[in-house]
């Protein structure tokens, strides 16, 4: 099966609903995957992201919907005859066998010579850095390393594609950094097809080839990075991803414009209309410019504040700026020549039309 | 007194209790004195009665009296009649089937009791610990009920045209009766030794097996039964050994059909001949030592090759 820029397709969810009793923690949900590519799914607790990933290892079956591997419809397949790897969020490591026959199970499942098997260990283990430890005991093994053997064993058996639930969810932001870096090197030498759970947002943003925001079993959008940054399609992406001013007033359009009205002050919002049901105009805090009281633009949006708090945080500064109908967080960066404003200072903030956005509700 | 009251009085007691145990159990006096009742429990109830037994089963008996003096021939009479021998071969045989018998059913009853959850697994937990709280001599009746000539299984399989009364099975007064009654008894010393230990095996590794290829089969051989060995070893060695030893049930569900603790008892008490009774009960014993040694050995090697 291909997609519409010639990639194959390696995973396709169509229509997919998972109730459990009155709950629908998936709800009708549609998506692929290409062949190679790291989609994650976002999304906060409870938003569905592992019953849609354990679906597709067949741990659950759905409700309603097909579920498609290499294009072939694995809906009613059961789990150990589906081509998967799957890291769990706690490793789920055999505690009773040592790094190498935890590697070594997949293999002997589908029936390698005793010899195949142990150049396939030392050649996964090579990959993910752990040369020299067949012999270990799990158990006695770091976070981290475990958290490598439970990849390993899932490449070992070369499957179609890689799931992974919060695989670094049990690790210390360090070690998290450091193996965000090296599995998504190794997902990307593999060309390995990965699905990927998190609800940390700056993971999904940094290992992604393309990002789906979950929320109360549904997705909201599905986009690459940047633009489910950037053009955040629903007031529940914009606000969940980074950090979010919502600017309120009265949204309307004129003479092919849209605008929204601030307590009497017009800002120009960069949209092509005004949703039927409304939308939510948000500037990202990075966007906007904190100026001197009295600055004027007429090229870009403008609006008066009084600065409330200053948090100096190094590499920028960050403003908490009244605007009376709300305070909105505003971020310069600390570049030379920028003048500090101090608590109590009227000030103008600035920021261009493009980046003033409107996600539907 | 309120439920709310008796509550925290209770549980004040309660901790008050365990703090004095805490403290005291670290001391080497504590330990013995906390020990010390239970030590003695066994010593007059368990060991005093065996050494009892063993002096008398080497006394002479003859004339209908109980000799002084030193003898094996109680033992030599025991495993040269044909009647002893066939007795205890069948007491081990019934022990062994019975055993096997609540694995097989116990090992899924156990499984589905922690990874079914909610009201079906206190279903089995209570459907498996109930006939506990029923005397064993009731219980037997119940399968009188269930298992004699024209009880409920048989005329229920003559309804159905699948038995006729000529050809019905004997299910009563026979081995078959005495091993549906003991497994029956029996099942609860199998299930929940391995309800425990299935508690402390995490449902994600089963699930990593199957991602991995593993069918249901290889998920029991390679990860279950390895992991939940302590448990399974502890539930077949109690079911054995129990099994082995008891009377009531097999007394009540065997008719003529003997087993040595119902061969020990009739030559206990219709017969003055207690040093024979006591040698039976020693070689009893014996046997079930022997399969408790055996059984350690062989768990132990199985440990040192990783329980693979
Ligand atoms: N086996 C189950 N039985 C009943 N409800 C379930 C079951 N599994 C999940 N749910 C419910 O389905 C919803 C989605 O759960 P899911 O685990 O997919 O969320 P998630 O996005 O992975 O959350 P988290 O980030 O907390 O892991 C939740 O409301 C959860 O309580
Ligand atoms: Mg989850």
């Amino acid at each position: 099966m291909d997609s519409a820029d010639g990639a194959e397709i390696a995973i396709q969810y169509d229509g997919v609903t998972k109730e459990y009793g009155d709950l629908k923690a998936v709800n009708d949900v549609s998506f692929d995957v290409k062949d190679g590519e790291l989609l994650a799914l976002l999304g906060p607790s409870g938003s569905g992201k592992t019953t849609t990933l354990r679906m597709l290892a067949g741990f659950e079956k759905p409700t309603e919907g097909t579920i498609s591997l290499a294009g072939d419809d694995v809906t009613h397949v059961p789990t150990h005859k589906r081509d998967t790897g799957m890291v769990f969020q706690d490793y789920a490591l055999f505690p009773h066998m040592t790094v190498g026959d935890n590697i070594a199970f997949g293999l002997k499942r589908q029936g390698f010579e005793k010899g195949e098997i142990q150049e396939r260990i030392d050649e996964v283990l090579d990959m993910v850095d752990l040369q020299g430890f067949a012999d270990r005991n799990p158990r006695n093994l770091s976070g981290g390393q475990q958290q490598r053997v439970a990849t390993a064993r899932a490449i070992a058996i070369e499957p179609e594609v890689m799931l992974m639930d919060e695989p670094l969810g049990a690790l210390d932001k360090k070690l998290r950094d450091q193996l965000e870096v090296e599995l998504t090197e190794l997902q990307a030498d593999l060309g390995i097809t990965t699905l990927y759970v998190t609800h940390n947002q700056e993971e999904a943003l940094t290992i992604a080839d393309r990002i789906a925001v979950m929320n109360e079993g549904e997705i909201e959008q599905i986009a690459s990075p940047i633009e489910v940054y950037e053009e955040p399609a629903t007031e529940f992406v914009a606000d969940f991803i980074g950090d979010t001013n919502f600017l309120e007033g009265d949204l309307h359009e004129t003479d092919g414009r849209v605008v929204l009205d601030i307590e009497g002050t017009e800002v120009d919002v960069n949209a092509a209309g005004v949703p039927a049901n409304g939308g939510a105009v948000f500037v990202r805090p990075e966007k906007m410019n904190a100026r001197e009281a009295g600055y004027t633009d007429e090229s870009v949006n403008t609006l008066p504040g009084t600065v409330t708090r200053r948090l100096f945080l190094g590499s920028k500064v960050r403003y908490f700026v009244d605007i009376g109908r709300n305070v909105v967080t505003v971020d310069d960066s600390n570049k030379h020549g920028t003048t500090l404003h101090e608590p109590g200072d009227d000030v103008v903030l600035s920021w261009s039309v493009h980046d003033t956005r409107l996600a539907h509700g | 007194m309120t439920r709310q009251e008796s509550e925290t009085t209770f549980g004040r007691v309660n901790e008050r209790l365990s703090s004095v145990l805490r403290k005291y159990s670290d001391t080497q006096f504590g330990k013995y004195a906390l020990i010390g009742p239970t030590l003695f429990v066994v010593a007059v109830l368990m060991i005093f009665p065996t050494i009892i037994l063993l002096s008398y089963s080497f006394n002479p008996y003859d004339q209908g009296a109980i000799q002084a003096g030193s003898t094996l021939a109680h033992y030599v009479r025991a495993f040269t009649t044909t009647l002893y021998q066939d007795t205890l071969v069948r007491t081990i045989k019934i022990a062994v089937i019975v055993t096997i018998i609540d694995f097989v059913l116990g090992f899924p009853l156990a499984y589905a009791a922690v990874r079914k959850g909610g009201w079906m697994g206190k279903l089995i937990v209570i459907a498996t610990l109930a006939p506990l709280t029923i005397d064993l001599v009731v219980r037997s009746f119940g399968w009188f009920i269930l298992l004699n000539g024209t009880g409920v299984i048989n005329s229920t399989l003559m309804e159905l045209g699948l038995v006729t009364r000529g050809n019905a099975p004997q299910l009563l007064f026979n081995e078959t009766g005495i091993i549906i009654g003991l497994s029956h008894v029996m099942l609860p010393f199998m299930v929940f030794p391995i309800i425990n230990v299935m508690h402390t095996i995490p449902h994600d590794l089963e699930e990593a097996a199957q991602n991995l290829g593993a069918n249901r089969l290889t998920v029991f051989t390679r990860i279950l039964v390895p992991l939940a060995l302590p448990g399974i070893s502890a539930g077949i060695l109690i079911t054995f050994v129990v099994s082995l030893a008891s009377y009531v049930t097999p007394a009540l569900l065997g008719g003529g059909v003997r087993v040595i603790p119902v061969v020990i008892t009739e030559t206990f008490t219709s017969t003055s001949n207690w040093p024979f009774a006591s040698a039976l009960s020693m070689i009893l014993v014996g046997v079930a030592l022997l399969v408790i040694i055996a059984y350690q050995r062989v768990l132990k090697e199985m440990e040192g090759v990783g329980g693979v």
